[in-house]
């Protein structure tokens, strides 16, 4: 397993360097979502990697819309490509953009969604043999990344420490405020500002959130830290590790990082980045089992059986009931009532009428019907014949 | 005069059967909607198979789409569940599927016959995006909500391809499918129906460098969208679909939404402009639904700090609320009015028909069905009241919310 990382400077280049990092992801801010880095700097940069004899990768993951993809596209053409190796793509507009138009090499980013094996390897088909590397998402968990290496032909990337991504918008959220509350400073269309957000509507307080030229970001309250799973992934045959210190205050830990072998390294490293740390969806993923508490099923309509649905109920008097299934009945049938809340009633229809409240001893091209009354039964009960 | 230019679909929300049939009667050309699974809205009442086939033949029999979300973010377990379900969608021969996912559509293109409809989920922003995806099979595009009206019309030239875009509703202040803050913080998948909406959420943020904290803002909830002053355009820029957002909303929502812009689809149809009162009227109608502060976000030009919807939501003093639906009409003796929100007697109320103007009626007298006279109804119960001429069953009762 390979180490992989981002870099932003020739000092911080320098360090990876030290630090045995073969290759090293470097982008300019016209392409990329956070760095702060100009063509010309950028260019210098990749340049100074590839005298290192290290593997250059230009990340380029912003999303863009129709009128800004041509001006994105006009900055990556000034890109010095000879000392770019590959390209790490995100949008899958600029991934047909550099798979169509140039001879590049590719790595593909998804770790957004793409949680089955099927999708990624039709990317992976569909960009042949210049696809280099898939980077896979967070929300997969330490067995389905095993499984997945397994299955696909190209090596494959996860994230080992840095800060979890939750939001993105293209939107500026945080000028808006300062502007209108903080007196004295103007904000420009590039301006780069930062905050900690917090609500008292969710018990995670401290989200970091970073607004720039291409819109708002917000991050998890705690960082991502897999460092002491190192051993378990070296052993699933992941390729690559990536470690994000780009909102670290000090890259120098990359060496620290890369050279630790024991517990006791990754302890010490672990208490040096002193952020609040998470394993996020690595053991486990069961962010779908509260989906069966967001409604009631026992309102469900369940059919061979069904009749339809109590509309209203007159204590004493009657239920109507709105049918809505095809199954036939009459004034002698047994019904089965489901309540909202799961109780089941058995009843007998004694007495039948329909809207006009005339009596009725079947149903003939009735829509409601109301039968005798019987305590118990709530509005949207769910009535089978029984 | 009549024109001969090719009009969007009008696309409305069908959270449930009751709601399908009425955006079908209230003049949606395609509904979208839900099984039980692999939507977004895992919240929604959504459809059972059964109520699938009803609701099919409900909009097929009077000429209008049915189109099935499957825009989860789908793992594997789901995607082997999903292929049994596909192949029903394709017995019942519904129009398309709305799909987010590479491995979905590859499931839906090895399995069936089904037309594929790529998700905004999916944030496809540009035509090379939507390249891409002709090449997988996918037959129309669901744009992304940041692209504007002429992007999407470039796009739609440049990859010769179906533009969907939407038109009226709720909107992400994320990039669709860029959010996972309910994922890591309240441990449901957004991108697979548990959307917790922590966007909606008031915030306090601290500028820590400026020494500046900032309290209870809604900084990251969206104005809604509102396209109706900007429908030319559309029409114009020769996008196929357009879609209002809503499948969690309410049966006065989909009613207006599918009235209103159905009306004047049709009225630009007739006369080739907008140049009327009507189009004054149809935003008052718009209006009459529960939402947000409308804004046009970014159709015409990038949403920019006024297209944040900063404050605690409310209702307004424009809000109606849906009082009821006519469930059966007796000629010139009664009609029965399903009670949704209770009324009194004396109270001024308004049918919306499925086509033209709103019946003005004034509650004179009131029964049950055993003919007990009453004053006031309560929710789920139903009412007689006289009868009304112009009115027809499944027409939505409204009246306005006093505050």
């Amino acid at each position: 397993m390979k180490f992989t990382t981002y870099i932003n400077s020739l000092h911080e280049l320098s360090i990876a360097k030290d630090a045995g990092a073969e290759e090293i992801i470097i982008s300019a801010k016209d392409l990329n979502r956070f760095s702060k880095l100009s063509i010309l700097e950028t260019n210098k940069l990749l340049k100074e990697a590839k005298k290192l004899e290290m593997t250059t990768l230009l990340e380029w993951d912003v999303l863009y819309t129709e009128n800004e993809i041509d001006s994105a596209i006009k900055s990556f053409h000034e890109i010095d490509l000879d000392v770019v190796d590959r390209v790490r793509v995100q949008d899958l507009g600029v991934m047909e953009y550099i798979f169509s138009n140039t001879n590049k090499e590719m790595e593909l980013i998804l770790e957004n969604g793409n949680h089955n094996l099927f999708g990624i390897q039709t990317y992976e088909t569909y960009l042949g043999e210049r696809l280099k590397k898939i980077i896979l998402s967070i929300e997969l968990n330490k067995d389905k990344l095993t499984e997945y290496i397994k299955e696909l032909k190209t090596p494959v990337e996860y994230l080992g420490l840095g800060r979890i991504l939750l939001f993105y918008s293209p939107r500026k959220l945080l000028a808006p405020i300062i502007s209108g509350e903080k007196e004295g400073i103007n904000y420009s269309e590039n301006s780069y500002l930062e905050a900690l957000g917090e609500s008292e509507e969710s018990p995670h307080k401290g989200f970091p959130i970073i607004e720039n030229s291409h819109g708002t970001f917000m991050f998890h309250i705690k960082d991502l830290f897999l460092l002491d799973k190192m051993s378990e992934l070296i052993q699933s045959g992941l390729q690559f590790l990536r470690i994000d210190l780009r909102f670290y205050k000090d890259f120098s830990l990359l060496q620290k990082i890369t050279k630790a072998q024991t517990s006791d390294d990754i302890q010490e490293v672990k208490e040096l980045y002193g952020n609040k740390v998470i394993r996020g969806y690595y053991q486990i993923n069961k962010s779908d089992v509260l989906f069966k508490k967001l409604k009631n099923y026992r309102i469900q309509r369940k059919d061979e059986s069904y009749i339809g649905e109590v509309i209203e109920i007159l204590k004493g008097n009657y239920l109507a009931i709105d049918i809505k299934g095809s199954t036939n009945f009459d004034i002698n049938s047994h019904l089965k009532l489901i309540t909202p809340e799961g109780k089941e009633l058995l009843m007998k229809i004694v007495s039948m009428k329909d809207i006009k409240y005339e009596d009725i001893t079947e149903v003939e091209n009735q829509k409601i019907v109301l039968i005798n009354y019987m305590s118990g039964v709530w509005p949207k009960s769910q009535v089978y014949l029984n | 005069m009549s024109n001969n230019l090719n009009m969007p679909e009008l696309l409305s929300p069908a959270g449930s059967l009751d709601k399908l049939k009425v955006a079908v009667s209230y003049g949606a050309n395609a509904v979208y909607l839900g099984g039980l699974k692999f939507g977004l809205r895992s919240a929604a009442d959504n459809f059972t198979d059964e109520e699938l086939i009803e609701g099919v033949k409900f909009a097929h029999d009077r000429g209008v789409l049915v189109y099935v979300v499957l825009n989860g973010f789908l793992h594997d377990q789901d995607l082997s569940e999903l292929v049994e379900f596909i192949k029903y969608l394709d017995e019942l021969k519904i129009d398309a599927v709305i799909v987010s996912d590479l491995g979905v559509v590859q499931t839906v293109k090895k399995h069936t016959n089904l037309e594929v409809h790529l998700s905004t989920q999916a944030s496809c922003l540009n035509s090379h995006s939507a390249k891409f995806w002709k090449k997988m099979g996918v037959t129309r595009i669901v744009l992304g909500r940041e692209v504007s009206i002429a992007e999407a019309a470039k796009i739609k030239k440049e990859a010769d391809i179906e533009i969907e875009m939407f038109i009226h509703g709720s909107m992400c202040m994320a990039y669709s499918g860029n959010c996972v803050i309910s994922n890591f913080t309240q441990g449901r998948d957004s991108n697979r129906g548990g959307c917790a909406h922590s966007c909606r959420f008031e915030y306090t943020l601290k500028f820590d460098e400026l020494d500046f904290e900032s309290k209870n803002k809604y900084f990251m909830s969206s104005k809604d969208l509102n396209g109706l002053r900007v429908l030319e355009e559309f029409i114009k820029a020769g996008i196929d679909s357009i879609k209002v957002e809503g499948r969690m909303k309410s049966h006065l929502y989909t009613a207006t939404m599918s009235k209103v812009y159905s009306e004047a689809l049709s009225f630009y149809k007739e006369h080739g402009h907008f140049l009327s009162d009507k189009l004054l009227e149809w935003e008052e109608e718009l209006k009459k639904v529960t939402h947000r502060t409308y804004a046009p976000t970014n159709l015409i030009e990038k949403a920019d700090a006024s297209t944040i919807f900063n404050e605690r939501e409310h209702a307004s003093d424009t809000d109606y609320k849906m009082v009821g639906r006519v469930i059966e009409k007796f000629e010139n003796e009664f009609i029965l009015i399903e009670v949704r929100n209770a009324f009194n007697l004396g109270d001024e109320l308004e049918i919306l028909p499925f086509k033209g103007e709103k019946i003005t009626l004034k509650i004179e007298k009131m029964n049950l069905l055993n003919e007990e006279i009453i004053e006031r109804t309560k929710p789920t119960t139903i009412v007689k009241i006289p009868f009304v001429g112009q009115c027809e069953i499944n027409n939505i009762v409204r009246a306005k919310v006093l505050s």
